[in-house]
């Protein structure tokens, strides 16, 4: 069984190699890295953490525009030229196809940070700045955090347009960063109601600002074991969650 | 025996073949009362598809779905891959629910003007079709090999899918369906896109499938490819299946054609007022009638017995597909009749 | 009109492409330049409309510190431009208020806006209160504390005050000689002869380097002579 959801990923990471919007991202992102040695003269003392703070923040953006641009329309694009059609009727479930697809833009992702990891490595070195190995733990948790935004992608593609996805996926990752403000909002209004609804949204939604140590990484404070094992299984629960609601969508799905 | 008796039971045996088999341990589809209604637009406006539809399939035959634009072939089709949800009905495949994917390790399917992944070449493309089927390396590269042989693309195997033209993308698609050596073929339009000689092609592999034991279950309006292959046909129409016909029985009318020596007149008009005449040719004195039913064949010809006129010939003609299809649609067939009798 | 168009069609068409080509390139330059006299106009108003920290830190959705940064070129470029002597650092205070509260670990930000807080504009309360809140958020730099102290010794001579900072500086973890050496010297001046003594020995106790161990000797023995001159007797400990 699980052979054929890894011919799907396979073929969904192939996919994303060969398309150009891919490359372009990764192209635009290594510019940004570079660009950040460029801007040194400006930081005043500040060069090692101006580039830090760069290199962590574009892997960060590009990943989410990558699983934003590819991810929200890569079921959409299945479905409307009918590719889909051949798959299904082959002995394949179709929540191994959704896993399928969605661990083939996972790869893709850590393919893609592994890269911009690396030329950042070697900008922090041309910086005369020795990356600590806390920077790693920064790598690990934003590709956590790019999985997560990834399987909430998948979810909302089987039932949405490509465009909603993407829109409801950035509102997602907007809330997520928001998440302890909303509850202290609810709190600070004083209404129970509103203190109620900020607390469903605060657990409901995933607080994506568990993997957010790129601050401090950067300031060089540590990063306790235990957060990346935590972060993980976090992680782990809403990926699973949205791939068992994504599953159930799609099973009723009719393909025309 | 009576002429009259006698003509009466050919005429009974024609108009009442025997009836389909039930489901046996040989069939391989069953569908029955299969309902589908579509609900299209922001208010959900219902399009019936399909309105209860049933037939079987048995081993090793060729069944042709016939049907117009809009039938429900391709409806029938996706609800027996469960890729569409029918609202009603039930549909066996190989005696199991077809809801179940492991039946479709034996099934192979061709889909109406196939769409495929642009990025893969061909060969790639069925590599991985070939992994959905669990194939190990070995095989599925000597098989691969096989089929791209067999629908004639080895040359373009490793050419992109994006730049392949229509009758390529066809090609492909056959190949693809017949990579785990299905039991049961299905194929919707699966000359669609193709030359002449690729359709010939074709109609060849399927003939050889069919003598190899392969069920196929085939849609299509191009009815000469359905007179070539299929064993049975079902005639869709809006929805509901009008009639099945068996080919090997040939497509009988429903009617009978009496050669008369002249032209009825008289008591022998009077018998056929109703019925469509035609001359029976520029030389001929006499008149072809069409006569629609068995009783009035009857008295036709006892009449004509009783006033010595020449009786030539009684014939059940057989009737082209093309025909019975037109008429199921409500068309007509192309031979008008100068005058009725 | 009809005609001049009529006539313009009659060219060969290269000459068209060119006319047409010069004709934007002339706009385009004209336009940049009246776009460029409005940035700099509109510069000065920007700065005014930029959100406050508490907002841009919410508002930044998990990106505040790239946010910091790019807040943190405008300052520098901003302050470049008031050394040019195009306007009058009014909006200084409120960028490196956005920048430390988006990064409240930004310590060169706490730094370069209390210097020019003190220095250029004259503000050392303003100064200090701006390093009173990045050692908040940085209890354990010791170049905060520090810079108080400095403010104190050089700009406002309050010799004591400067001492105590100097101090606390000292202690921080991280803190090198240079802050115990200043804390010591501060409490000489201040006249805390004893307070002073106790600060060298600690850094002669503490230091690694030699030269440092010289110096915080000798200052001893400066500090000794100097309190048995005023009360004519020696220190409680000594050496």
């Amino acid at each position: 069984m699980l052979n054929q959801g890894k011919a799907v990923a396979m073929n969904t990471f192939r996919e994303t190699v060969r398309d150009r919007i891919f490359y372009i991202v990764g192209i635009f992102g290594l510019i940004l890295i570079g660009s950040s040695a460029v801007l040194s003269p400006l930081t005043i003392g500040a060069q090692g953490k101006i580039v830090a703070d760069v290199g962590l923040s574009s892997m960060s953006l590009f990943g989410l525009l990558v699983v934003l641009l590819v991810g929200s329309s890569m079921l959409r694009k299945e479905l409307e030229k009918r590719t889909l059609t051949t798959i299904l009727t082959k002995p394949i479930t179709r929540g191994q196809y959704l896993c399928g697809k969605f661990c083939g833009l996972t790869v893709t992702l850590l393919c893609m940070l592994l890269v911009m990891s690396l030329v950042f490595l070697v900008i922090m070195l041309v910086c005369r700045v020795t990356p600590h190995p806390r920077f790693l733990a920064a790598f690990y948790l934003t590709f956590l955090e790019l999985t997560l935004i990834n399987a909430a992608v998948v979810l909302f593609s089987t039932f949405v347009s490509p465009t909603l996805a993407a829109v409801f996926t950035l509102c997602l990752f907007v809330i997520g960063h928001l998440s302890e403000s909303v509850m202290n909002f609810g709190l600070v209004m004083g209404s129970a109601w509103q203190a109620q609804i900020s607390k469903i949204v605060y657990y409901l939604i995933p607080n994506l600002e568990v993997f957010n140590i790129r601050g401090a990484v950067v300031h060089g404070q540590p990063v306790a074991f235990s957060h990346l094992i935590l972060a993980t299984l976090y992680c782990l629960v809403y990926v699973l969650l949205f791939m068992l609601l994504a599953s159930v969508i799609f099973a009723r799905k009719e393909l025309r | 025996m009576n002429q009259k008796v006698m003509t009466r039971n050919v005429a009974e045996a024609v108009l009442n073949p025997p009836e389909a088999p039930v489901m046996s341990g040989g069939d391989v589809l069953r569908v029955l009362n299969l309902v589908k209604t579509y609900r299209t637009g922001f208010w959900r406006k219902p399009q019936p598809a399909l309105k209860g539809v049933s037939f079987l399939v048995p081993r090793g035959e060729v069944f042709a779905l016939l049907g117009h634009n809009g039938a429900g072939k391709t409806t029938t089709m996706k609800c027996i891959l469960n890729l569409v949800h029918p609202d009603a009905g039930e549909i066996e495949i190989f005696g199991t629910g077809h809801r179940r994917w492991q039946s479709r390790a034996r099934i192979g399917y061709l889909p109406e003007a196939p769409y495929f992944y642009d990025h893969l070449t061909g060969r790639e493309l069925l590599d991985f079709y070939a992994r959905l089927f669990g194939m190990p390396r070995a095989d599925r590269q000597q098989r691969i090999t096989e089929l791209l042989a067999q629908v004639n693309m080895a040359d373009h195997a490793d050419i992109r899918l994006g730049k392949y033209s229509k009758g390529m993308l066809q090609r492909i698609g056959l190949a693809q369906a017949l990579l785990n050596r299905p039991e049961l073929l299905i194929l919707d339009e699966p000359m669609t896109g193709l030359d002449p000689l690729g359709r010939r092609e074709v109609r060849d592999l399927l003939t050889v499938l069919k003598r190899g034991g392969t069920t196929i279950l085939l849609s299509t309006h191009i009815v000469p490819d359905v007179e070539a292959l299929a064993d049975r046909v079902g005639i869709l129409k809006q929805g509901l299946l009008h009639s099945i016909h068996d080919m090997s029985r040939g497509s009988a009318a429903t009617y009978f054609e009496v050669t008369l020596g002249q032209m009825p007149h008289g008591a022998i008009a009077d018998v056929v007022r109703g019925c469509r005449c035609l001359p029976a040719g520029s030389r001929h004195p006499g008149a072809i009638v069409q006569v629609p039913d068995l009783d009035r064949l009857a008295r036709l010809l006892a009449w004509c017995s009783d006033l010595g006129a020449e009786v030539q010939a009684v014939h059940t003609p057989q009737t082209s597909l093309e025909e019975v299809f037109l008429e199921a649609l409500g068309a007509g067939s192309g031979r008008e009749a100068n005058k009725s009798c | 009109m009809r005609t001049l168009v009529q006539r313009l069609r009659r060219l060969p068409a290269w000459l068209q492409g060119g006319l047409g080509g010069a004709l934007l390139l002339g706009v385009a330059v004209v336009s940049l330049q009246g776009i460029e006299r409005t940035a700099r106009a509109s510069d000065q108003v920007e700065k005014l409309y930029y959100p406050s920290g508490r907002f841009l830190r919410e508002g930044t959705v998990g990106y505040r510190e790239i946010v910091a940064d790019f807040l943190w070129f405008r300052t520098v470029q901003y302050y470049g431009a008031y050394r040019k002597g195009d306007h009058d650092l009014r909006y200084f205070s409120g960028l490196v208020d956005a920048v430390t509260t988006l990064d409240p670990q930004f310590i060169e930000a706490y730094y370069f806006g209390s210097l020019v807080a003190s220095m250029d504009q004259d503000q050392i309360p303003r100064a200090i209160d701006l390093l009173k809140r990045g050692i908040l958020a940085n209890p354990d730099n010791w170049l905060l504390p520090f810079q108080i102290g400095f403010n104190h010794y050089i700009l406002s001579q309050d010799y004591e005050r400067a001492a105590a900072w100097f101090a606390i500086a000292a202690r921080c973890p991280e803190a090198t000689d240079f802050a115990r050496r200043f804390a010591a010297f501060s409490r000489q001046r201040a006249g805390n002869l004893e307070g002073s003594i106790a600060l060298w020995r600690n850094l002669y106790e503490t230091t690694s380097n030699p030269a440092m161990r010289d110096l915080a000797l000798k200052m001893i023995g400066q500090c000794e002579e100097q309190l048995q001159q005023q009360a004519g007797g020696l220190p409680k400990e000594s050496l």
